[in-house]
């Protein structure tokens, strides 16, 4: 058909404004299309190896030990596997440690993701982000050393556990810094020499469990009272290997809301600027009309208008999200999980919708568009008449404002559709940015109050002992602080708390958001702003605890809160836990004022038995390790979203200009030919929108706050922290910096478009 | 001479393509006066006007206003001739559809050194009741006269008119044709008006006909008849 010849015509014209919707359309569908491929790879491949190496569903010590064939009747007793995990930390350099596995047969199998498995007694396998931060190569030599005893490996290949797919040194660590730990596998043989010859024994255990039935409360009753548990992690509240299947769920919850709605918008956007566009062609769309062309013909041939960029953004944006999908996983989640190291396809399915949506969004939008234009009559869509219902609620005519304002008010508000279109795109580009900026600011007030909040001690033990108050001559000197910690679980929360009982309350914080200092007195119960936003939690709400080994349960009121944002923290006086623990029975304490510690805060290193040490708190670590863990991965991610959100808002604010410049041509050649200059034309023409565009800004400002304050109440679990909503003066002159580049960059792209508008031309379309 | 027109060519296209719209166009005007340039479609009437406008640019030739060449103008000072001298008043009115009638004569009154009351010009062009009357909410007449308000208030040394009539019933043609006539008596205005309409020759002094971009006869008037009396 010869009037198709128009398409590329008419493209070719209008060049800049079809290349930006072609761009916007592939950076939406790019980002689904990468991230929705890692989401479903990743989820795919976690699914299938969890059960494949029968990755544990709890793991526990025992007071009574449990030798091998009262193992295997229980195992049979209770239909469940066990397997008891030998480990033991060695050093490869002063900063460096690994954890050497022994292979299990049963439980918590390991997957080879590179190289080979363990062939020779002097391999090891071991965790690739531990080996990369290191700079170890498959065929390298490592040597490890457990009290002086040295051993010297090659490295065969990177290894996965599935329970240590985050790789914590401790369960209930919320940052692991990759350089400084990592996982090792060697041979069972190797094992028991290796080890046994530096420690005399097999080095630390605990047992990995699998249910394989619907028992596991029946289960770990009969532990405890078979085998006096001493402790029970289940997977649900251990953070190795619940943070990858929270950050796991948090990109599924990107993937199945967030992204489609994100996409929609804009995609919905693109459609009513290119309806917009189309609304312009009424002139010509009338005289197709005089020329006997149906209205579906017309429909037909102007969503041809919508299907181009729509098809060529989002065929673009299809083949750069498929060929970078691992790279975007490597930028979300593998900087801090263990890689899988599998390659990324993504589903067909899922190809046709990021292909078919915008394509069809658009050349609907189109179609629609046009038919309600063929609507009009084609003489008064010849003539370009019937605009003045609009002017009748924005006529200003015995205003004393100059022309000037009042053709920029009738132009902004007498055309709703394109002004709530260039705020919704300032807004979506805007929530973008600053949801960004509040991010980071957010979790640098996070790094930079969370070591305070945590208290002013500088070193913090937890022991793996109870010392009543009488004995503790050895163990507290001046300037310490005994306290009695417990780790117990909510019901029906995944998440674990620690109730502390302390008297001496110098080195923690105990203020309530108005300032208020706690200090803890029998019977009360204070809750850490943490645990109240984990718990959903208010003062005077009751809290239901229980002890993970013996399940028994513990009813609290939450008496006050205080400001912590970084522990799942519950204060109480030492006698309180003590008699809440019943350990007055336990350790026979006849005196209610009698103190029962298994935990010291200090102002300097104290030199204790080191076999009563079950954990050590340096208070310098935990910034380094926040900055390490928190701060870097967001910041590699700041600049793409930074870029992402700046590059939005300059193409919707370019778009819009572009559109109301063709819907202005009219008007540009008759002030031209009235004798104004091209720069007093952009001041009354394009510069229209000051106004809208700062109120855009704004309303972007504030739903980027409110959706980073939204995410991290959500992910109080997922981060195991409260990171509190912040941003900064700083962050919002960058994010109005951001935003007012962008409308100026988009004016002086566009402003040389007003002294393309010939005279002679556009006056000549108005001749009937 | 008031307008000097010499040699005056306007080529489109190149090669086999080439289309003279202006071939050669040799033209005197003098001022007050009112010239009718009359001629067929696609004869160079308007392509005439634009250049004199200086809305666009002659291939080669020349074009002198009071002296002052225009044909080598940059675009800044095209822009204000336009601005100082030049009035125009198109067949299609091209009024701002978002102003009122008040308000589009005020774009031009803003940038005018001494602009005509627009008080005055209202209400002598029967315009007042509708000063805050948007374009689209007036007849054509009503809009050509508000067009041609526009072009007046920064009292132009020269009134172009783009077939000023074409767009109007015969009532509200002779209104328009009775505007201009007033307008050139009134403030001595060189008005030039291109038309199909033979009738309309009768009001002006010189009568130009042009064919194919080129003048084919160029005379004058022997007395202007009243607009009354046209036979439009």
């Amino acid at each position: 058909m010869t009037l198709n010849k128009r398409y590329i015509r008419n493209i070719k014209n209008n060049i800049s404004f079809y290349i930006s919707i072609i761009v916007i359309t592939a950076l939406v569908v790019y980002m689904y299309v990468a991230i929705s491929a890692a989401y479903t790879k990743e989820k795919e491949y976690l699914d299938d190896n969890v059960v494949l190496v029968n990755r544990e569903d709890g793991q526990f010590t025992l007071y009574k030990d449990m030798p091998g064939d009262e193992l295997e009747t229980f195992e049979e007793k209770w239909n469940v596997d066990i397997e008891r995990q030998y480990f033991v930390d060695a050093n490869i350099s002063d900063k460096a440690q690994i954890r050497v596995l022994s292979p299990n047969e049963k439980v918590n199998k390991y997957v080879v993701s590179k190289g080979e498995d363990i062939k020779e007694d002097n391999e090891i396998l071991v965790s690739e982000l531990f080996a990369k931060a290191n700079n170890i190569k498959i065929g390298d030599e490592i040597t490890l050393y457990i009290n002086d005893i040295k051993k010297t490996f090659r490295v065969s290949g990177y290894a996965i556990r599935f329970d240590y797919l985050f790789c914590l040194k401790n369960v209930n660590d919320t940052f692991s810094i990759s350089s400084e730990f990592g996982v090792g596998i060697i041979s069972s043989g190797n094992y028991r020499d290796f080890v046994n010859g530096a420690t005399g024994s097999m080095g630390n255990s605990y047992y990995s469990i699998v249910y394989n039935e619907d028992n596991e409360r029946e289960v770990r009753k009969a532990l405890f009272s078979e085998y006096a548990t001493s402790s029970y992690i289940s997977a649900d509240i251990n953070n190795r290997i619940q943070t990858p299947n929270d950050q796991l769920e948090e990109l599924g919850s990107m993937v199945g809301l967030i992204l489609p709605v994100s996409i929609l918008l804009v995609v919905i956007l693109m459609a009513v600027i290119l309806g917009r566009k189309v609304k312009n062609e009424r002139k010509m769309i009338g005289i197709l009309n005089a020329l006997g062309m149906t209205k579906f013909e017309l429909a037909r041939h102007y969503s041809i208008f919508g299907l181009i960029p729509g098809l060529a953004g989002s065929l673009i944006g299809t083949v750069l999200g498929n060929a970078t999908t691992g790279y975007v996983m490597d930028l979300m989640i593998e900087g801090k999980l263990e890689p899988f190291n599998i390659s990324f396809n993504s589903s067909i399915g899922s190809n046709l919708i990021a292909v078919g949506l915008p394509t069809l969004c658009y050349t609907v939008g189109v179609f629609i568009t046009a038919l309600l234009t063929i609507k009009g009559n084609a003489i008064e869509l010849i003539k370009g008449s019937g605009k003045s219902a609009v002017h009748k609620r924005f006529r200003l005519s015995k205003s004393k404002m100059s022309f000037r304002t009042k053709y920029k008010i009738r132009a902004v508000l007498g055309n709703p559709g394109r002004t709530l279109t260039l705020l919704g795109g300032l807004a979506i580009g805007g929530l973008v940015l600053s949801f960004m900026l509040a991010c980071v600011d957010s979790l640098e007030y996070y790094v930079d109050e969370s070591v305070d909040a945590i208290g002013s001690f500088e070193y913090e033990y937890y022991l793996n002992t109870l010392i009543p108050e009488a004995e503790g001559e050895n163990v507290f000197y001046d300037n310490t602080a005994g306290f009695l910690a417990a780790s117990l679980a909510a019901k029906d929360k995944n998440d674990i708390a620690t109730v502390m009982g302390i008297d001496d309350t110098t080195y923690i914080n105990l203020k309530t958001k108005d300032g208020k200092v706690l200090e803890t007195e029998d019977g009360k119960y204070y809750i850490s702003s943490m645990a109240a936003m984990i718990y959903g939690l208010d003062k005077g709400d009751i809290l239901v605890l229980y002890d993970i080994n013996s399940l028994e349960e513990y009813e609290i009121v939450v008496d006050d809160i205080f400001e912590n944002g970084s522990q799942n923290l519950i204060i109480t006086s030492n006698a309180t836990l003590v008699s809440l623990m019943k350990l007055d029975d336990t350790i026979g304490i006849n005196d209610a004022s009698f103190s029962v510690y298994n935990g010291i805060m200090s102002d300097r290193k104290l030199s204790l038995d080191e076999s009563i040490i079950l954990k050590e708190i340096i208070r310098e670590d935990i910034k380094k390790q926040l900055d390490e863990n928190i701060l870097k991965s967001m910041k590699s991610m700041l600049w793409f979203v930074l870029l992402l959100g700046a590059g939005v808002m300059v193409m919707i604010i370019f778009l819009m200009v572009n559109v109301l410049l063709s819907e202005s041509t009219v008007n540009i050649s008759m002030l031209k030919v009235l004798g104004y200059n091209d720069s007093e034309i952009n001041s009354i023409i394009t510069h229209i929108y000051h106004v809208i565009v700062a109120i855009g800004a704004v309303l972007g400002l504030l739903l980027g706050i409110w959706a980073n304050d939204f995410n991290f109440r959500q992910s109080t679990s997922v981060y195991n922290c409260y990171v509190k909503n912040i941003i900064t003066p700083s962050s919002v002159m960058i994010y109005f910096a951001i935003a007012l580049v962008s409308y100026a960059v988009s004016l002086i792209l566009l402003g040389g478009k007003v002294k393309k508008v010939s005279m002679v031309e556009s006056l000549k379309d108005t001749r009937t | 001479m008031y307008i000097e027109i010499k040699d005056a060519v306007k080529k489109y296209g190149e090669g086999e393509n080439e289309i003279f719209a202006m071939n050669g166009v040799n033209l005197d005007i003098k001022e007050h006066e009112i010239c009718v340039i009359l001629g067929p479609s696609g004869s160079g009437k308007s392509t005439l006007l634009n250049m004199l406008g200086g809305i666009d640019t002659l291939t080669s030739g020349s074009i002198a206003v009071n002296g002052r060449e225009i044909s080598g103008m940059s675009k800044k000072e095209l822009t204000a001739y336009r601005r100082s001298d030049i009035g125009f008043i198109f067949q299609s009115y091209n009024l701002i559809q978002d102003l009122t009638v008040r308000e589009n004569i005020q774009t031009v009154a803003d940038i005018s050194k001494e602009p005509l009351d627009i008080d005055e010009l209202l209400d002598a062009l029967s315009l007042t009741k509708y000063k805050n009357h948007f374009p689209a909410e007036l007849s054509g007449g009503q809009q050509q006269r508000c067009a041609i308000a526009r072009a007046l208030v920064k009292n132009p040394a020269i009134l172009l008119c783009d077939e000023p009539t074409g767009a109007l019933d015969s009532k509200s043609s002779r209104d328009v044709l009775r505007m201009l006539d007033r307008v050139n008596n009134k403030y001595k205005t060189t008005v030039i008006i291109i038309t199909h309409n033979e009738g309309i020759s009768k009001m002006a002094d010189r009568v130009i006909r042009i064919h194919d971009g080129k003048i084919v006869k160029n005379i004058m008037n022997e007395a202007r008849t009243a607009v009354e009396e046209l036979e439009i």
